[in-house]
């Protein structure tokens, strides 16, 4: 069975949260953390939050919020990983197009975002992860995440691997997760290895 | 990215028969969780995957503020199977050539488990009988050295520790054996013994025992 690498960005690819950053830029990152925090552990549903999140930041310039994700501290080991995997390497991210532009310069694999119009300004599509995993069914899906909206993922995917580089990841996730790890060289060892 | 061997420490279970609500490995004994203790005697091993189940995330959070390079693996089905199926779980998709299996309640001598880490033969650990309810090992000659030759419940001069080694290609991935023994037994290999001066405890009798014993035993 041929193998396929799902990696979620926030936090799993990147050493840090894409949206606080943004909006630390903007002043306003206390209320930006406290939204994406409650996603992440999934105290209020994903598309509440990030319809939240969206309002807030799209009034803003989109080159100046793409000058800031371009600065985004990114997990080498993994990105190597990835780029070297390209083939079958994913980006799964719940994050909008426009805004992460910037890192599929540097991540070289195909990502699958939320989607907007008007340079990001008009949300068109906010990301399930199980479509995506769905669409690739035969496979051997392995999936790397470590927030609350990649439990639907999780359940699609044949290898679930909890990833706590960054943060620990919600209980619910623990529970259905194959693997836990949290150091990278080790996650690319499984990966490696499954 | 082969390795050459992988440590395996099976801590999913739930010690019913101690009857303290948390997982064996995180109980406290000379002022440390037995997990603590075992971890350091393995300092040296680059390759270690736990197996967790039963209150995971206890241990997890507990073992990574000792390291982050151990890869967790999750028997989600703790409740229904023994130490057999959880090594067997962190074997599946592993590459190194060999892999050792600790038991998560298990106290040994941190110098002895040396020989075994890196013994190039398959070998197992025995101790001198202590524990309620213990297997033991019967022994045949080989040579100079000394070889298992079978398991049993009746009284031998060797105790089964529940540590051994073992070539990956040897075993049978889709074996449903409860304990680790029971699908050892089924192997056609030789063994070599070592003696690993060591404890567990299944039961409260056994956890005073080994609470007197531990300094004599670890160091």
């Amino acid at each position: 069975m041929k193998k396929i690498y799902f990696f979620d960005l926030d936090g799993t690819v990147t050493n840090e949260e894409i949206l606080p950053k943004i909006a630390q830029r903007f002043n306003f990152k206390k209320k930006m953390i406290k939204l994406t925090r409650a996603a992440m552990a999934g105290d209020i549903p994903f598309e509440d939050s990030f319809r939240s999140r969206h309002k807030m930041l799209s009034k803003f310039n989109i080159n100046e919020i793409k000058n800031v994700v371009s600065k985004v501290s990114l997990n080498k080991v993994i990105v190597k990983y990835i780029n070297k995997n390209s083939y079958n390497s994913k980006i799964v991210t719940g994050n909008l197009d426009e805004w992460i532009y910037p890192l599929t310069k540097k991540i070289k694999c195909k990502f699958y975002t939320s989607k907007s119009d008007d340079n990001g300004k008009d949300l068109k599509y906010i990301m399930n992860k199980s479509d995506v995993v769905k669409k690739f069914k035969g496979y051997k899906r392995i999936f790397v995440g470590d927030g609350y909206n990649d439990v639907s993922a999780f359940r699609n995917c044949e290898i679930k691997i909890a990833y706590g580089g960054v943060h620990y990841p919600p209980d619910i996730l623990m529970n259905i997760c194959d693997y836990y790890v949290s150091d990278e060289k080790k996650l690319c060892q499984l990966l490696e290895q499954l | 990215m082969s390795t050459s061997r992988t440590v395996i420490i099976n801590a999913a279970g739930i010690g019913s028969r101690l009857g303290m609500n948390i997982p064996k490995t995180l109980i406290s004994i000379h002022g440390k969780p037995v997990i603590f203790w075992i971890l350091n005697a393995l300092k040296k091993e680059k390759n270690i995957k736990i197996v967790v189940g039963y209150r995971a995330s206890e241990i997890i959070k507990f073992v990574s503020k000792l390291r982050n390079d151990i890869i967790f693996v999750n028997n989600k089905n703790f409740d229904k199977t023994g130490t057999s199926s959880s090594f067997l779980l962190a074997c599946r998709n592993e590459n190194s050539k060999e892999v050792i299996s600790i038991d998560g309640d298990l106290i040994f001598n941190k110098n002895e488990i040396q020989k075994i880490l890196r013994s190039k033969e398959c070998c197992i650990g025995v101790t001198n009988p202590e524990t309620d309810n213990a297997i033991f090992v019967k022994e045949k000659k080989k040579k100079s050295s000394i070889y298992y030759n079978g398991f049993t419940k009746i009284k031998t001069k060797f105790e089964w520790s529940g540590i051994f080694k073992i070539n990956l290609n040897k075993l049978n991935i889709s074996d449903k054996s409860f304990h680790v023994y029971e699908m050892l037994k089924k192997i056609k290999s030789d063994f070599k013994i070592y003696q690993i001066n060591s404890m567990d405890f299944d039961t409260p009798q056994d956890f005073i025992k080994l609470k007197k014993k531990f300094k004599k035993i670890y160091y």
